[in-house]
């Protein structure tokens, strides 16, 4: 296992990252995960009331508000289970652009989420010059996708980690892994 | 418990560790390597002239883990202990030409910061001849990395695209209060100053020349366009000469790269102009930005969310003093 260092990123830190972090963390890569959007959205009772909350807030203190504001209908769409399984990994969403971490690899979930973090290295100024690659790979917000994308991101990595010099070979390994998976990725390199 | 006993403790605990790393091997030794330059740094940074030799004297490990932490020690002694770069300056020119590419990688990155750390303390300093030495060192290792923009391996041209950026920076007069070249006393006669500028002008032509080559990696591409709109920005007299490079990327992309790769070159351009075209050092060339951005693609109303509002009305009364 290489000592590669992931970060994974969603809008909210609730499903797409979530999912895909705790694969990472079963197969022992060494991986955080985060959300880029202003607050942590979640599907409310109708479209047009979804549920928010700040990045911090506990995913239990989320369990616990959404139990409490309809149970079964939040168990029916598996907002709680999903919820529950958060806890489990981390106390509370992160938001990508309050860490003072140092990743290898960055993997978004989204263009958006992509463009978001490209655009927050963009608007800083570089200090110790460590690149990081960042890689976008499509992933819809629901929870068949969230588990395709994990299992997509998990071999993607896999093979990162496999690399004796990621950076290297990175253009080949994306270019092969794309036709792979069949899904467009796009990529690119900033620096701390 | 009072602190010189706490010194005390802490000293006979280091003095362990170093035992210790001289008899271990492989990942302890590196784990016991890291503690004790933590405590150096930190705890104990007193006392480094008297331990910094044990840490240097791993440059030749054969664990490319250790070799990256001699690194990481000489970077933060150049940073917080200036005074030591008379003994350390050497080890880092070793270390750029390593023979692993990891550690080459990571002692470029930390060159980076080195240098500018030797030019801070040489505009400060007093011992001419303790500063000499130091700067034929870095000279030497920075040549050594400018010629590394041309290396088989993709990932020491992206270190050295950027250890040249930092470089063109430093070596370019600037008004603002950045540090650079125009902070150095013209007294010292082992720096020529003009010469200085005239290398910065060289590595930034150099960089263009290679942003523009067409058999350049995606990644590669977009770390040198990167370098290329920071220098824009921070450097505004290359400002017209990077729109114009990148002009001429968006008509001539190099043909090796696949869809995807183009996708997120023209992207990336995309993201790197929108960013540029908001920072003051761009105001003078806003038509000439606003022209790119429409020829990367960009529509009249998403040009307009761009650029800020002061700079759009600026750029209308500019055009109608010129008609």
């Amino acid at each position: 296992m290489s000592d590669l260092y992931f970060a994974v990123v969603c809008s909210s830190n609730m499903n797409r990252s979530m999912e895909a972090h705790a694969f990472l963390v079963k197969k022992g890569f060494k991986v955080k995960s985060f959300g880029t959007g202003e607050k942590v959205k979640l599907p409310g009772t109708s479209a047009d009331r979804p549920n928010c909350y700040e990045f911090g807030v506990p995913y239990d203190d989320i369990y616990k508000d959404l139990m409490e504001k309809d149970k079964s209908y939040y168990t029916q769409n598996g907002l709680l289970h999903m919820l529950d399984r958060n806890r489990r990994i981390k106390p509370s969403p992160e938001r990508f652009q309050a860490s003072n971490e140092i990743f290898d690899v960055i993997i978004t979930c989204e263009e958006r989420v992509y463009d978001q973090v490209i655009e927050w290295f963009v608007s800083r100024k570089s200090i110790c010059n460590q690149p990081v690659h960042i890689v976008n790979i499509d992933i819809q917000d629901n929870h068949e996708e969230a588990t395709i994308g994990a299992f997509l991101i998990s071999d993607m990595v896999t093979k990162m980690s496999q690399s004796d010099d990621l950076d290297n070979d990175i253009d080949e390994l994306l270019h092969d892994f794309e036709a792979k998976c069949n899904r467009p990725i796009l990529n690119s390199i900033m620096f701390y | 418990m009072s602190k010189p006993s706490t010194n005390i403790n802490a000293e006979k605990q280091l003095i362990q560790w170093i035992n210790e790393a001289g008899m271990s091997e492989g990942g302890k030794r590196a784990g016991f390597l890291r503690r004790i330059v933590e405590v150096l740094t930190h705890q104990l940074s007193a006392m480094i002239p008297m331990y910094m030799e044990n840490v240097l004297s791993f440059v030749n490990d054969k664990s490319t883990d250790i070799r990256k932490i001699v690194i990481g020690f000489i970077e933060e002694l150049s940073t917080n202990f200036p005074y030591t770069l008379p003994k350390v300056i050497s080890q880092l020119q070793l270390l750029v030409i390593d023979t692993v590419v990891a550690v080459q990688k990571r002692a470029i990155q930390a060159a980076g910061v080195i240098y500018k750390n030797v030019l801070t303390w040489i505009s400060k300093d007093e011992s001419v001849a303790e500063m000499k030495h130091v700067w034929e060192h870095i000279t030497k290792t920075k040549l050594q990395i400018l010629n590394m923009i041309d290396s088989e391996n993709e990932g020491i041209r992206t270190h050295a695209i950027k250890f040249l950026e930092e470089v063109v920076l430093l070596q370019t007069a600037n008004n603002s209060s950045d540090f650079s070249i125009d902070n150095i006393p013209n007294s010292l006669t082992f720096i020529n100053h003009a010469a200085l500028e005239e290398e910065a002008e060289h590595i930034f032509e150099l960089l263009i020349k290679f942003h523009n080559s067409q058999h350049i990696s995606s990644v590669n591409l977009m770390a040198c366009m990167a370098t290329l709109i920071s220098l824009a920005k921070f450097r505004p007299k290359y400002l017209a000469r990077v729109i114009h490079a990148l002009g001429d990327l968006h008509t001539t992309l190099p043909p090796t790269l696949s869809q995807s790769q183009v996708n997120s070159v023209r992207k990336h351009l995309k993201i790197q102009l929108i960013n540029l075209v908001k920072h003051t050092s761009s105001n003078d060339m806003i038509p000439a930005l606003m022209q790119l951005l429409s020829d990367i693609g960009m529509t009249q109303q998403e040009i307009n969310k761009a650029i800020p509002k002061e700079k759009r009305h600026k750029r209308v009364l500019a055009l109608a003093t010129d008609s």
